[in-house]
């Protein structure tokens, strides 16, 4: 089983990642702070599921992806979350943001959530296609054309903005 | 490689998603066609804006209590004892190198294979065999075996 100190470590490097993720899919602070808090303790819980010879990172966001959509079935908006996403309401981390970087976030805002996921996961997070069809429990080719669409939806809201 | 079709692999280029053969061809393209470079300076441009964009920041204070109570449920829970670990070392499965997993399936495995034995042995259909059942001839009625 992974040593506490090895787990402590992996809390301060892939925290920041992992709450923007979050954040991400469920656009609240409190919850996302809440889904962080309990995506690790079930990390901790089921440590020993965890198979050392794959990378941690697909592990640890494939459980907190499931957190988050169990959030967002039970409060039963999870169609009004994907349509109002990002575009009802300006969040106050969006405060301090210069033009350039609240252009970028309104187009991937834009986006549809299921590509939007992909492209976020390939180029922010760094995840190569593997990993990401772990994390979303999708195959290898249906990963690859929803980045490839992702790409080119991205590219067509860029040039319309 | 075309124009055209230059135009339909320029994703599956930046993925790294396209044959060897085929990137060879792509890239040669490329090599002669301006519009192509352009078109992937300019995605590959978006894909770095991605990148870059700006992510939401946890509070210091979450990250330091999220470190507490990982450390406190850490303390609970139980390790698997050394006395456990010794048996299955001890035991045949170790030979194999099967975890104790599966043993359920294995077990499981050989009681199908022992009944599938025994109901396909000749002895189950054959007269006087171990399995076989007969009907003593005394209690059946006359006229009852055609």
């Amino acid at each position: 089983m992974m040593p506490l100190e090895e787990l402590k470590d992996y809390i301060n490097q892939t925290g920041s990642a992992l709450s923007a993720y979050i954040f991400r899919l469920v656009r609240q602070k409190e919850i996302c702070e809440e889904i962080f808090q309990e995506t690790w303790l079930k990390v901790v819980a089921h440590l020993e599921d965890y198979d050392a010879s794959k990378p941690f990172k697909p592990w640890l966001f494939t459980i907190a992806r499931n957190l988050c959509l169990n959030h967002l079935k039970k409060e039963k908006n999870n169609k009004e979350k994907e349509t109002n996403y990002g575009l009802t309401r300006k969040d106050e981390w969006l405060d301090g943001l210069n033009s350039h970087e609240e252009h970028l976030v309104e187009c991937l805002d834009r986006l549809s959530s299921r590509h939007r996921e992909v492209v976020m996961l390939r180029f922010f997070h760094d995840m190569n296609l593997e990993d990401i069809s772990r994390v979303m429990q999708l195959p290898l080719g249906t990963v690859n054309s929803r980045l490839h669409r992702g790409l080119k939806q991205l590219r067509k809201i860029w040039e319309e903005k | 490689m075309n124009h055209k079709e230059a135009k339909k692999w320029l994703f599956h280029y930046l993925n790294a998603a396209l044959p060897s053969e085929k990137r060879v061809a792509y890239e040669e393209h490329v090599s002669h066609c301006r519009q192509c470079r352009d078109e992937i300076a300019h995605v590959k441009k978006i894909q770095e804006n991605v990148r870059t964009e700006p992510a939401f920041k946890l509070n210091q204070r979450v990250m330091e209590e999220t470190l507490e109570m990982v450390t406190r449920e850490y303390g609970l829970k139980k390790i698997p004892s050394a006395k456990k670990e010794n048996r299955f070392r001890g035991s045949l499965f170790h030979l194999f190198e099967v975890r104790p997993r599966l043993k359920p399936a294995l077990l499981l495995l050989a009681l199908l294979l022992v009944a599938f034995y025994i109901f396909s042995a000749p002895s189950f259909s054959r007269p006087g065999g171990a399995f076989s059942f007969s009907v003593p001839v005394s209690i059946l009625q006359p006229g009852e075996i055609s």
